[in-house]
């Protein structure tokens, strides 16, 4: 039975992992994330790449919500903003597409702001709605600023193109997102472990004591906004990236409440509970599928046409089943299933 | 020894002439994907949830109602038809994702469901490169068809039309020739295309056109575009808006007691439209390319669809079914045609060279033989009875 480790060393404390075991999972679960393009075809493969793409933009909503504290209603206008930053910057201005992703997050981190201020003095359902009421706001600039965004006529995206080199196609593109979700991750696991994911958390924690520890408030809440939205806002380009074509239609309402879902399914500030929640967020459907097909032929063909009407139904009724049974969330689920497994047979 | 070798390589040459023969015969009959011995699989991707819901659960309906039909008289070529229905929400990323399951995951032979226009442009790159024969039939964008998709054939004409015809017929049935004209459309492609044919009216019979309105997308009040109208004294107006758009700008144009002539476009011919316009007390103009639930051969559909569709469907009977049903009909002959060796390469070869397939008085005849294999067909002109909260035929289809 492995104990504890103790470290003697400041660096020891801050490393990403010090215990050898935790690089060679990775590199497995990376290997076999590499190999999936050989196991699924198209339709697997996109499923797997909306997956990373929506896992970019949850992480940024997961330091703002789980991490920060702030609570955010607003990120399908992030998302939005980030999809047709990459469309206009790519099409309109010929930047290149890799530079558009980064630039298009940068875009969205700048408009956060309009929601950035305000957090200022606002908390909880104020915040909220004054989140929610943005992406109302964004939705519409794009549909009157026709000159810019082509209305409700919807944008036409670039591939992703890379030195010259095209990621059209599913498997070239599974492989661009899988690589920007790492370096997101990576970004994430060393923003949390910096003086500013410190900040953060005192700040979810306990906004008065944190200022009374020295922590600027204004300063660390707006960060917290600029980097939340500049992730979402990425996570916007590669949606654009992967569906090559968008418009308003595909950014709705229920994406920020979708995105919160899977935060608080995953676990509330928990890196893999991000990654794990919006896994079994996406893959919901073809459960109730696979669910309804177990129940017979003709069940399978009563629900077909109601799917994300029980979708829908469903993100309530897993919410409050977590809520309720595992408050942690899928973080928790996985950190008692390592428990168990570390302390076996002591475990309890 | 030599006896029994003898035997043995007798009884290998039999089995090499069975397996050799049944090759052939499997061979001979090799079809694509989504066809076997007993069964054609088809997708399609509609709206069946959200607010277009009412569009794609109808289309939906139709499609089931003719594969019901068509499997009761014994299927096609002695095949099945089955289809599987992907809802889509009406968001295009997620239009893609059903349409990459289809092709992907359950191996569908062809499609003939694409949900709305910008749907059906993101799906599009992965239609052209599964290269699978797909039926547009609900919303005919011209974007579709131009540049033309080798394996996209789109039932329906231009939206420009819909803007020409009641115009057309206000004043040369109507006698409103010297009445003042305006238009009230959405600022995007749609409603571009719908000007386009209200200005060809005009230009083509002199008219008088007072006032050409825009509205965003998504706007719910009309109030100061319908003062603009009555302002500049607009007595014959075409509203290039959607359901609840027509109704709400009509019930301003009763709050400002107008005594107007409208018309509109296919959509307000939906039961739902109608109802909802029906309290403003206008009976309007509406043009479209399929027959109404109200039309003898609409009637005889309903028919049918009570006998062939769940309770449930048959609810949501509206044209659109009617769109569904000679969607699945036309992409059926496609298949038909080919005989017993169903491909793909066969059925858009068959599809090209559709020409003059009769609906049986749902639609005009469909021909496919053309540059951008768009079957333009002709338009029937409907006017409501808010009484009854009905449409009528006034004019039979009619090609312009």
């Amino acid at each position: 039975m492995r104990s504890r480790t103790y470290q003697n060393s400041y660096a020891g404390l801050v490393a990403l992992s010090n215990q050898p075991h935790a690089w060679v999972w990775t590199g497995i679960g990376i290997l076999i994330l590499a190999l999936m393009p050989t196991l699924f075809g198209s339709f697997g493969l996109n499923m797997l790449t909306a997956i990373f793409v929506a896992s970019i933009g949850v992480l940024g909503l997961n330091l703002l919500s789980g991490v920060a504290g702030q609570i955010s209603l607003g990120h399908a206008g992030f998302l939005l903003i980030g999809a047709y930053a990459q469309a206009i910057l790519t099409t309109d201005y010929k930047v290149p597409t890799l530079i558009a992703i980064f630039l298009s997050g940068l875009v969205a981190a700048i408009a956060s702001l309009v929601v950035g201020i305000p957090s200022l003095r606002l908390k909880g359902l104020y915040l909220a709605i004054t989140t929610l009421a943005f992406t109302f706001i964004v939705r519409h600039i794009v549909l009157f600023a026709e000159g810019i965004t082509r209305g409700s006529a919807g944008m036409p995206v670039d591939a992703l193109s890379v030195f010259g080199f095209s990621f059209k196609g599913d498997v070239r593109f599974y492989y661009a997102a899988l690589a920007m979700l790492m370096l997101f991750i990576i970004m994430t696991l060393n923003l949390m472990r910096s003086r500013i994911g410190r900040a953060w958390l005192a700040l979810r924690d306990h906004d008065i004591a944190a200022r009374a520890m020295g922590i600027d408030l204004m300063r660390y809440k707006l960060l917290a906004f600029m980097v939340s939205a500049f992730y979402t806002g990425v996570a916007g380009a590669m949606v654009a990236l992967q569906t090559r074509f968008i418009n308003v239609d595909t950014f709705s309402i229920l994406i920020s409440i979708e995105a919160l879902a899977m935060v608080i399914v995953g676990g509330m500030g928990r890196i893999h509970g991000a990654i794990l929640g919006t896994a079994l967020i996406i893959f919901l459907p073809e459960l109730l599928n696979l669910g309804f097909a177990a129940a017979g032929d003709n069940f399978k063909t009563l629900m077909a046409d109601r799917i994300y009407e029980v979708k829908g139904m469903m993100y309530g009724i897993v919410i409050l089943l977590f809520l309720r049974l595992e408050p942690e969330g899928m973080a928790g689920i996985w950190r008692k299933s390592k428990r168990f497994w570390v302390q076996w047979p002591l475990s309890q | 020894m030599s006896q029994k070798f003898k035997k043995v390589m007798n009884r290998f040459a039999q089995w090499s002439v069975i397996t050799l023969a049944g090759g052939v015969v499997m061979s001979v009959a090799a079809q694509d994907v989504g066809v076997t011995a007993t069964e054609i699989l088809i997708g399609e991707v509609q709206p069946m949830s959200g607010p277009a819901s009412l569009i794609g659960k109808a289309g939906a309906a139709g499609s089931k109602l003719a594969i019901a039909e068509i499997n009761a008289n014994g299927g096609i070529n002695g095949r099945k038809l089955r289809a599987i229905y992907e809802d889509d929400g009406y968001v295009p990323a997620r239009s893609v994702s059903s349409v990459k399951k289809l092709i992907d995951s359950d191996k569908v032979f062809g499609l003939t469901g694409t949900t709305g226009s910008s749907h059906m442009v993101a799906m599009l790159p992965t239609i052209e490169e599964a290269k699978i024969p797909t039926i547009v039939h609900m919303a005919p964008n011209p974007a579709v068809v131009s540049p033309r998709r080798p394996t996209v054939f789109m039932i329906g004409p231009d939206y420009d039309y819909a803007g020409y015809v009641p115009i057309s017929y206000m004043v040369e049935k109507m006698n409103k020739k010297g009445g003042k004209y305006g238009i009230l459309y959405q600022d995007d492609d749609f409603g571009k295309a719908l000007l386009a044919g209200y200005q060809k009216a005009v230009k083509q019979y002199g008219l008088n056109s007072v006032a050409e309105i825009s509205f965003k997308r998504g706007a719910k009040d009309f109030s100061a575009e319908v003062l603009t109208l009555k302002d500049k004294g607009a007595n014959a107006v075409y509203l290039g808006t959607l359901t609840t758009e027509s109704a709400s700008i009509m019930s301003e144009f009763r709050r400002l007691n107008m005594d107007v002539t409208l018309g509109t476009l296919w959509a307000g011919q939906l039961p739902a439209a109608v109802k909802l316009a029906a309290p403003s007390g206008y009976q309007y103009l509406i043009p479209d390319y399929y027959a109404s639930n109200y039309d003898a051969a609409g009637l005889v559909l309903m028919e049918k669809a009570k006998k062939f569709l769940s309770a449930d469907d048959y609810a949501n009977f509206n044209r659109y079914t009617v769109s569904g049903y000679v969607g699945t009909l036309v992409f059926a002959e496609g298949i038909r045609r080919c005989g017993a060796n169903v491909t793909r390469v066969c059925v858009v070869n068959e599809l090209n060279k559709l020409q003059n397939f009769s609906t049986n008085g749902l639609s005009g005849p469909v021909s496919f033989n053309n540059a951008k294999a768009q079957a333009v067909l002709p338009i029937k002109l409907f006017q409501t009875d808010p009484a009854s909260g009905t449409v009528k035929s006034v004019t039979d289809f009619i090609a312009y």
